[in-house]
């Protein structure tokens, strides 16, 4: 009750709208479960007994109290009943009081509003007639001061149109002054101002005349500036105001580039020239300077390469002859002269111009022209013609280079020349010229590989031509002391002994040099593909170089050329005869046989692994190069058994040829040529031991010596024969000899030997005894030429022997030898065998 | 070698009926002038009236005069130089009307010109060593073969004498006769005193087209070239056969008067060796 009670003093709600809106506020209450009040007040407002609390229920809360309380809790709950219900009345009688009060003031208040407000609408009234004679005055004033308006406008106009005029007027004066004072933008830009009015009313003769006046005088402006242009001689920056002032002034820029490039090239052209001068005068003078001793001009040139006195200090006869210093530039100072001058104005010049025409920032009609396009295509071709020119002078430079002393003045030369045209190609990023610049260092790299093939195919010939020298000095004096030394085995022997100890030396001192200087080529070559350089990176340098240059070009072919050129010494010895001295023949034939075991795959080992060759196309194996050097060691020691062959041969030849043999004293001694022969045999023997090893030999016992003697009584048994021997009755030696060689191997004469001792004296000794019985066969014998014959064998067989592999090959060719004989004799009566020996004996 | 003997031989070609005739003695050459003779030549194409002895370092003209049974010197020339000269073997050039004699003395070949008995040109050095034997090509005037002891087969053509054309190296020594089929000049047969005879073809100089005459059936297609490649194929220079019957040297080869396809070759040990060009190779040259 007093909840409702509160409840309608508060809002003027109704009785059952509260009840009903209590029932939905508790219904809303539940279905969101609201809580927030605490569950104690909603356990208690659910009670019907509370009586603050929504449910209450008078009859129940009575019921309860009396069911509950006694008596004095009754009074007691009455009375505390009847006092909250007094307090509630009298808080319901202030709230009623306060809100009259309220209600009355604010009717006050809408009152006085209401007086006031009358008011003020009459003031708006008046506010508004006021407006309205105000604007019928403004109309009033403005419609009579229009007219003077348009006039003060149309003057204004005239006025700025006057001005326009006297700066038109006075353009030409002002012009001069600009030019006077050197201020050609200011003077440019007024002209252009200018230009369009004049253009259009130039057919006013006054206009007309202020035009022609400024024409000239622009005239007179582009031709100082042209003039400026021309001379160049100002700076890049004044050159491009030049040039941007020009451009304004429609000049055309095509002929701008031409007249900047003619400049530039006229400029570029004295560097050129100069260029081509200390070219022109080295070409006589650079001989002796490359021809120096490679090590003396290195030495100086490492030491002050720039300074005269270096070089002259060192030539001082070349220096004497040679005044003009420029004769004494090296390629490292070419290069660098022309870099300096003549690469980096190349550079400033392009960049300058790029700045000029190409790069500039397009500016209204000179956009349309197209101009970078233009440029740029006559800047390639300008820069593409001076390049090539010098690169023709450089490569011209670069071919005069012929020493090969000192490759890393070349290369670090190169270097410098290609490093200094990629700054060319930083500015000029689609030119061809560093690609062209790579090429004459590709080019120059293969001539220079050339050349050191070269100068190691001569240094090869050189150190043959010393060894032949060598060979041949001692030779001489062999010569006498075997004629001194009357021909006896013994002094022979011993003369031949303290001379040729110096074969195995020259070989060992030959084959160190070329490889020393393989290596040092190999060296100097090793610098193009140096870390440091700028083109080592190319792939050229990567991979041909290494491959087809350094290993096919310069090592293999020096190879090649060796064994080649060794080749030649037996084909043309064997026209003319045996120009070639033996030993050398036989040296050769052992240094080629070394290349085949061991140096060929050293040399190679040694390119491959300094070059990191990587073989990119097929590249000759070392089998191969082995193959062709030991065909070639070969072919010389067959050459070498071929002439010592037929120098003996030609002695046995003449003897037989030259004698008398049917008119001939009984035989008393060996003849001289025979002891010769054994002789020579003995120091060939001695020869080719120093440089090849013993070899094998078919087995013979150690009384050797006996054996013969005992083989060669077959040629006695023969020799018993031969007195039946008669014209009427050949058959029966016939059908010996013929059944003999049957069973014997044939012989093949000029067979090719293997590389030891024994071999090389089996072919030599097998020639020789051959030439003996194609000669013997050819002549006529009497009694005691058969017998001289017979003797001479017999010698030959006691000493020759023990040289050769398979000694019944000699016991066979002697038997030949005297059984020819035997045929060929008129009266065949042989000498007993005992005499025989003891003559051999004797000699 | 006496000089009667080596005429007698000549005059006697068919003395191989099993009859054997003895040998009359027709003419005698005094040569007792001019040393030892080395080799008597007849002239290739006459009547049998002139021929040429080699002496020392004389060529003499002999001519027979009418029942040959005289001789006289017709003409001669001698060989002057350095040394002692002696010519080893000469050859009268079957060509230009047997006006021409080719002479060897050591490595040097020389031409001479029988009607001004003069040198027409000389090989210096033609071989490395002795010049044994030479022979002319029956079909072509300029070509000539020579051999010798640097164990080389020369082909020379005389009008052009710094190069030999072609060079044979095949035996292991001195070779001692080369010779010319008669009717097929690429059959080359040399002997030697390795006890080897070898038989070469020689086609690329012999007067036999070389390959076959291409413009006939030219190149019409692909299968055809292909034909032509065989054909040409066996017709490079090649060695026939080597003929290794002689146990000694050989010292003489000569061809067949008859069969050209017959040859014989002779050895220090007396055997005489006859042989027939390999049939196949008979049939290529002939079909």
């Amino acid at each position: 009750m007093d909840a409702d009670i509160s409840a309608a003093a508060s809002g003027s709600v109704t009785p059952p709208d509260s009840d009903r809106k209590r029932k939905v506020h508790g219904m809303l209450k539940l279905y969101y479960g609201l809580n927030e009040e605490g569950k104690p007040d909603q356990m208690e407002s659910l009670g019907p007994c509370d009586i603050n609390g929504p449910h209450f229920d008078p009859e129940v809360f009575l019921n309860k109290l009396r069911k509950e309380c006694s008596l004095a809790e009754l009074m007691d709950q009455e009375s505390c009943m009847v006092k909250q219900i007094r307090s509630l009345d009298s808080d319901m009688q202030t709230l009623v009081y306060e809100n009259y009060n309220k209600f009355i003031s604010a009717t006050d208040t809408i009152r006085k509003m209401k007086n006031d407000f009358k008011k003020m609408e009459d003031e708006m009234d008046c506010l508004s007639t006021n407006m309205a004679a105000i604007t019928e005055f403004s109309a009033r004033i403005s419609g009579t001061l229009q007219d003077q308006h348009t006039q003060i406008t149309k003057l204004s106009g005239v006025h700025t149109l006057l001005r326009k005029l006297q700066f038109l007027f006075e353009l030409p004066a002002r012009l001069n002054k600009c030019l006077e004072m050197q201020a050609y933008a200011q003077a440019v830009s007024s002209h252009r101002r200018a230009r369009c009015v004049l253009q259009q009313y130039s057919h006013m003769p006054s206009f007309r005349g202020i035009q022609d006046d400024c024409h000239a005088i622009m005239d007179q402006l582009a031709q100082q500036l042209r003039q400026k242009f021309r001379d160049g001689g100002s700076s890049a920056k004044d050159l491009s105001e030049c040039v941007e002032l020009l451009l304004q002034l429609d000049e055309p820029a095509e002929e701008l580039c031409d007249k900047f490039l003619s400049h530039a090239q006229s400029r570029l052209e004295a560097d050129l020239l100069g260029l081509e001068a200390e070219l022109r005068e080295p070409v006589s003078a650079s001989v002796p300077v490359t021809s120096v001793d490679p090590a003396s001009s290195s030495a100086s040139k490492a030491s002050a390469a720039p300074a005269d006195e270096g070089p002259a200090g060192s030539t001082p006869s070349t220096s004497s002859t040679l005044l003009s210093p420029s004769s004494r530039t090296d390629i490292l100072e070419f290069i660098d002269r022309g870099c300096n001058e003549f690469v980096s104005s190349l550079c400033l010049v392009i960049a300058s111009y790029q700045e000029l025409f190409i790069n500039r920032p397009q500016e209204g009609d000179l956009a349309s022209k197209n101009i970078p396009q233009m440029a740029n295509g006559k800047l390639h071709s300008f820069v593409d013609t001076l390049a090539a020119r010098y690169f023709t002078l450089v490569e011209r430079r670069i071919q005069e280079e012929k020493g090969v002393g000192d490759n890393s003045l070349l290369v670090r030369a190169l270097d410098r020349f290609h490093r200094r045209l990629q700054a060319v190609s930083k500015l000029l990023p689609g030119s061809p010229v560093p690609s062209q610049g790579t090429e004459i260092v590709v080019r120059a790299a293969r001539e220079r590989i050339r050349q050191y093939l070269v100068a190691l195919q001569s240094f090869y010939l050189d150190s043959l031509t010393d060894v032949r020298q060598a060979l041949a000095a001692p030779r001489l004096t062999v010569g006498g002391a075997g004629v001194s030394g009357a021909g006896g085995l013994l002094g022979g022997a011993a003369s031949v002994k303290d001379v040729p100890p110096s074969l195995p030396d020259l070989l060992t001192s030959l084959s160190g040099s070329i490889l020393n200087q393989i290596k040092s080529v190999l060296a100097s070559v090793h610098l193009f593909t140096a870390k440091d350089i700028t083109f080592s990176n190319k792939p050229y340098f990567k991979g041909e170089f290494c491959s087809e240059g350094v290993r096919e070009g310069l090592v293999v072919s020096f190879i090649k050329f060796v064994c080649q050129s060794s080749r030649q010494f037996c084909e043309s010895a064997g026209d003319r005869g045996g120009t070639t001295p033996p030993a050398l023949l036989l040296l050769l034939s052992r240094l080629c046989l070394d290349y085949e075991t061991s140096t060929i795959s050293y040399i190679l080992t040694l390119t491959d692994e300094q070059f990191l060759v990587q073989h990119h196309s097929p590249v000759t194996a070392v089998t191969a190069l082995c193959s062709e050097a030991r065909e070639a060691a070969q072919k010389l020691l067959n050459h070498y058994v071929k002439v010592q062959g037929l120098i003996i041969s030609q002695m046995l030849r003449k003897s037989v040829e030259t004698r008398d043999w049917v008119n001939t004293i009984e035989p008393r001694n060996v003849r001289a040529v025979m002891k010769r022969v054994v002789e020579d045999t003995t120091s060939i023997d001695v020869q080719v031991g120093l440089l090849y090893e013993e070899g094998v030999r078919k087995a013979h016992s150690s009384d050797s010596s006996k054996r013969t003697f005992s083989v060669y009584s077959s040629s006695r048994q023969q020799a018993r024969y031969a007195p039946s021997y008669t014209p009427s009755a050949p058959m029966d030696t016939n059908l010996l000899s013929n059944i003999h060689k049957l069973f014997s191997e044939r012989i093949d004469i000029f067979s090719p030997v293997e590389f030891n001792k024994v071999s090389v004296l089996t072919g030599i000794i097998k020639i020789s005894l051959k030439t003996f019985l194609e000669c013997v066969r050819l002549r006529t014998f009497g009694r005691y030429g058969l017998q001289q014959i017979q003797v001479d064998c017999h010698y030959l067989q006691m000493y020759l022997w023990r040289f050769v592999s398979d000694e019944n090959l000699v016991h066979f060719l002697l038997d030949e030898i005297v059984c020819s004989a035997a045929h060929r004799c008129l009266d065949p009566a042989p000498m007993e065998q005992s005499v025989i020996e003891v003559i051999c004996e004797r000699g | 070698m006496p000089a009667e003997w080596e005429s007698g031989s000549h005059e006697s070609p068919d003395d191989s009926s099993n009859s054997p005739q003895t040998l009359e003695l027709l003419c005698h050459l005094d040569n007792t002038a001019h040393g030892n003779t080395a080799c008597v030549l007849w002239e290739p194409m006459g009547d049998g009236k002139r021929l040429i002895s080699l002496a020392d370092n004389h060529v003499l003209l002999w001519d027979l005069q009418e029942s040959s049974t005289k001789s006289a010197i017709a003409s001669s020339a001698t060989l002057e130089g350095k040394g002692q000269l002696k010519f080893t073997s000469g050859k009268w050039s079957p060509h230009h009307n047997c006006t021409q004699l080719v002479t060897a003395n050591d490595t040097a070949i020389r031409g001479w010109d029988l009607r001004s008995m003069s040198q027409i040109y000389c090989i210096e050095n033609a071989h490395g060593q002795l010049v044994r034997d030479l022979d002319f090509n029956p079909n072509k005037q300029y070509y000539l073969a020579s051999c010798g002891d640097d164990c080389k087969v020369k082909f020379w053509d005389v009008r052009n004498i710094g190069e030999p054309v072609k060079t044979l190296e095949e035996h292991s020594h001195w070779v001692w006769s080369v010779r010319y089929n008669h009717s097929h000049d690429q059959l080359v047969l040399t002997g030697s005193s390795d006890s080897r005879v070898i038989l070469s073809n020689m086609v690329s100089i012999s007067s036999e087209p070389f390959g076959h005459l291409v413009d006939e059936d030219d190149l019409s297609d692909a299968e055809d070239n292909g034909q032509e490649e065989k054909c040409k194929e066996p017709l490079q220079d090649s060695i026939i056969a080597t003929y290794e019957e002689h146990e000694d040297s050989v010292y003489a080869v000569e061809w067949s008067s008859a069969d050209p396809w017959l040859f014989a070759s002779l050895s220090y040990d007396g055997r005489l060796v006859i042989n027939r060009v390999p049939r196949a190779l008979k049939y290529r040259i002939l079909l």
